[in-house]
């Protein structure tokens, strides 16, 4: 009984919506919708004012200047936004801080203000510090460099978080290890939303990570890439000298484009990246065979084991017996 | 054990009414009483608790002094007037102290020695300025802080009170007692200065603010030293300064007395932002600020001032521009984190690679502290990007004893070497080290992944040493 009484209203007020929207004029419904045209083109003419008048001149992209890269980006690197830079293995952070670094001396090049470097505890355990004599190959003036020390990922996290907003600042970067809990999607979606009202670039670097979401643009992996070499030995028949920089490059994840494997090379000289297959900036003969592309570190790390035990999206393996227990 | 038996150091009130007195020794004293309940004393326990007195007794004057026998000097010179005269003060330090289960006694004077010796001896609070004479005369010889033998000998030839003492001819009793006792009486009397030294440094700026009722709440604290700081401005403004680094002290009702300190970058004035600087202070405690009962008094101390520079700012703020100034930020996260845990790098003027930078905290313009050198700290290309500051040893082989490696094991895993450079000689300093420093050979090696690595032969082979280690010092990207 009471149920069908509802019905019945329910019905009762649908009619009654029906029938206003029939009885109004035509005429009332046409200057409505010039008044939304109207209104749709102030609210854009204003959030345009605000873009160009936010009070930073600084560019909204960062271009890597190497066709394909800055075609999948849509022109480059957002600038007021999250990143996130991984690598697979410890060993592969200098690769990942160097790509980093390519990508700081850019920002640098266009932008006055200081980098805020902010690292989990955990980090430090293995990963050694910045040498700040070797951020010559990047033209970088350590003494723009701001180190952060907190005592743990939470104090790390709410650092990141307040620097965002900072307008001496170029960029922010978040150095963690693993995939810890506290760096979730929810805490990526906060850093992503700081980065964009605060018009800073933040960067995660995640060394020893495994894929994980997060609200980033993109997501990098990095790994180190044999250089071409340069200084032809007639002996050995091989380049004995080390070459520019290279990086195998994968774009994982990209919010607005493509993603796509490359390899890049960092010109010291210039300090631009290259596109790594044809680097050769000393000026000497290209080896004769092509070297082989670098695989991807991933089939044999299997038997490794996992850095990312707080991914929320993985259930544990099943199966693994790493010791036996002994019969006593 | 003082003077060869136990003795009782202090009683209380029960069993001084019933004959005890400190001093006595022990076993009389349970020949009186042979129900007396008595405790070994705790030096070190005592010393720690005036101390805490002295802190607490901060809320009445800056300058409070320790004396030797577990009493406190207040130089209230000037503040009397804040607490309604000096009989309203002692009244109220008296009172509180006795809330907090002390029994205290209390004089003033003119001099350290006279209010010293009216306190323990005398029988009146307030001895009246320029009587001092009067005040002390009658009180016992031990009331002009000498020695036990000096009492003991004095009162042994009929000297029992100050007075005899003070109308005695001075050149006999200075050749019989030394000049100790004439300057204690001096002293007390004020014809010689004394000093007292307090054992709190002396704040240039200060601003406190009472309460009638104790508050507990984290935001009206931060009201208040939004008040505090208010109330300061006109003074900074007179001196031209800005804070550099603020003392909170929050004495809570209890007599327990809390202190908050934070550390600016740069010369502050602006309330908000030390506001928000105590904000994270209080944050980034390890165990939260326990109110009790609340805290009565606040009072906020600039310990270090620096000049303060006013920035004409843009007439016209552009739109949406409020974002906070670098300065602000460092200043909040050194308040949260600590300040030496935001720090910048700078350069040493050494070859060896783990001593040539270090981290100085931002906050303080501590570059002048450290042996710091103008040259640039990135000048070559050939410096990896990231350090061990403590070389890792590495297993390695190479095919010469002074070339470069072939294959080497560095944690656990093994990497065999494609291309090289090097070596690179890096000399030790012998002049820190000493004479058996060894020389250092690097080489930049890639291996056939294309990892980059910096590492180094220690020592020249055969010319320092038969067997040189290598090391793994950092990586390229």
């Amino acid at each position: 009984m009471q149920l069908s009484h509802a019905f019945a209203g329910a019905a009762a007020i649908a009619n009654k919506r029906i029938g206003k929207k029939t009885v109004k004029p035509a005429g009332f419904q046409a200057q409505s919708i010039a008044g939304l045209a109207r209104a749709i083109k102030k609210i854009t003419a204003r959030h345009a004012f605000l873009e160009s008048n936010s009070g930073h001149n600084h560019p909204a992209k960062l271009p890597f200047n190497i066709a394909e890269i800055d075609a999948g980006l849509g022109g480059g690197l957002a600038c007021n936004a999250l990143h996130e830079i991984r690598t697979v293995l410890s060993r592969d952070v200098a690769a990942g801080s160097g790509f980093l670094f390519g990508l700081l001396a850019l920002i640098t090049k266009r932008r006055d203000g200081s980098i805020l470097w902010v690292s989990d505890p955990a980090v430090r355990h293995d990963a050694g510090t910045l040498f700040p004599q070797g951020l010559g190959d990047y033209g970088f003036d350590p003494r723009r460099l701001i180190l952060v020390n907190p005592g743990s990922l939470k104090s790390a996290l709410w650092v990141a978080g307040e620097a965002a907003s900072c307008e001496g600042l170029a960029s922010v970067v978040l150095h963690v290890s693993g995939n810890p809990k506290a760096l979730d999607l929810t805490a990526t979606r906060k850093l992503q939303l700081t980065a964009h009202k605060g018009c800073t670039t933040i960067f995660i670097l995640r060394q020893a990570g495994a894929e994980e979401a997060s609200a980033g643009l993109t997501r990098w992996r990095v790994c180190a890439a044999p250089s071409l070499g340069f200084g032809y030995n007639n002996h050995t028949g091989k380049h004995s000298h080390l070459g520019p920089t290279r990086l195998a490059l994968s774009l994982e994840r990209n919010r607005n484009g493509n993603t796509g494997d490359w390899c890049l090379a960092w010109n010291p000289h210039e300090r631009t990246f290259e596109n790594g297959d044809a680097a050769n900036f000393n000026d000497v003969p290209l080896p004769a065979t092509e070297p082989e592309k670098p695989e991807p570190p991933t089939a044999d790390l299997v038997r490794l084991p996992h850095s990312s035990d707080n991914r929320p999206d993985l259930s544990p393996e099943m199966g693994q017996q790493l010791a036996h227990k002994t019969a006593s | 054990m003082a003077r060869n038996a136990v003795r009782l150091v202090a009683v209380d009130e029960m069993a001084r009414t019933r004959g005890l007195r400190p001093g006595q020794t022990l076993s009389d004293a349970r020949g009186l009483i042979p129900e007396l309940q008595c405790f070994e004393r705790d030096a070190g326990g005592e010393v720690a608790l005036v101390g805490e007195i002295a802190g607490w007794c901060d809320r009445y004057t800056p300058l409070v002094a320790l004396d030797d026998e577990g009493g406190l000097f207040l130089d209230i010179t000037g503040c009397s007037h804040l607490f309604g005269g000096e009989a309203k003060l002692v009244e109220d330090l008296l009172w509180r102290l006795e809330r907090q289960g002390f029994a205290a006694r209390a004089a003033i004077a003119d001099t350290p020695g006279a209010a010293w010796a009216v306190a323990r001896y005398g029988s009146s609070q307030i001895v009246p300025p320029t009587c001092q004479d009067k005040a002390i005369h009658p009180l016992p010889i031990a009331a002009l802080r000498i020695d036990h033998e000096t009492v003991d000998t004095l009162q042994r030839v009929g000297l029992k009170t100050v007075c005899c003492i003070a109308i005695l001819p001075r050149a006999p009793l200075a050749t019989r007692f030394g000049p100790h006792l004439l300057r204690r009486l001096d002293q007390a009397l004020g014809r010689e200065d004394e000093v007292i030294s307090p054992c709190m440094p002396v704040a240039e700026l200060s601003s406190e603010k009472k309460f009638a009722d104790a508050i507990t709440l984290q935001d009206d604290i931060e009201r208040i030293i939004h008040l505090l700081v208010e109330n300061l401005g006109p003074r900074f403004e007179a001196r031209g300064v800005g804070a550099r680094r603020l003392r909170l002290k929050l004495f809570r009702v209890d007599g327990n007395v809390r202190t908050l300190d934070v550390e600016t970058a740069s010369a502050l004035r602006d309330p908000k932002r030390i506001v928000a600087l105590f904000h994270e202070r209080m944050a980034g405690l390890h165990e939260a600020l326990d109110a009790g009962f609340g805290f009565d008094l606040l009072r906020l101390e600039v310990l270090e001032d620096a000049p303060f520079q006013i920035v004409q700012t843009d007439l016209v703020v552009p739109h949406g521009y409020n974002n906070e100034p670098l300065d602000a930020l460092i200043d909040r996260l050194g308040a949260r984190l600590g300040s030496d845990q935001v720090t910048r790098l700078a350069a040493i003027n050494t070859h060896i690679p783990e001593r040539s930078f270090v981290a100085v905290p931002v906050m303080h313009n501590a570059l002048a502290s450290v042996e710091t050198t103008e040259k640039r700290l990135a000048e070559t290309l050939t410096r990896p990007l990231v350090l061990f500051p403590n070389p890792e040893p590495v297993e390695a082989i190479a095919e010469v004893p002074e070339g470069p490696p072939v294959r080497f094991r560095w944690r656990r895993a093994l990497y065999c070497v494609s291309r090289c450079e090097g070596p690179e000689r890096i000399a030790g300093e012998w002049w820190v080290d000493g004479r058996n420093t060894r020389s250092r050979d690097y080489f930049r090696v890639e291996d056939v992944e294309g990892y980059r690595f910096w590492l180094f032969r220690n020592g020249l082979y055969e010319r320092e040493i038969c067997n040189p280690k290598w090391y793994m010092h950092g990586l390229f990207a």
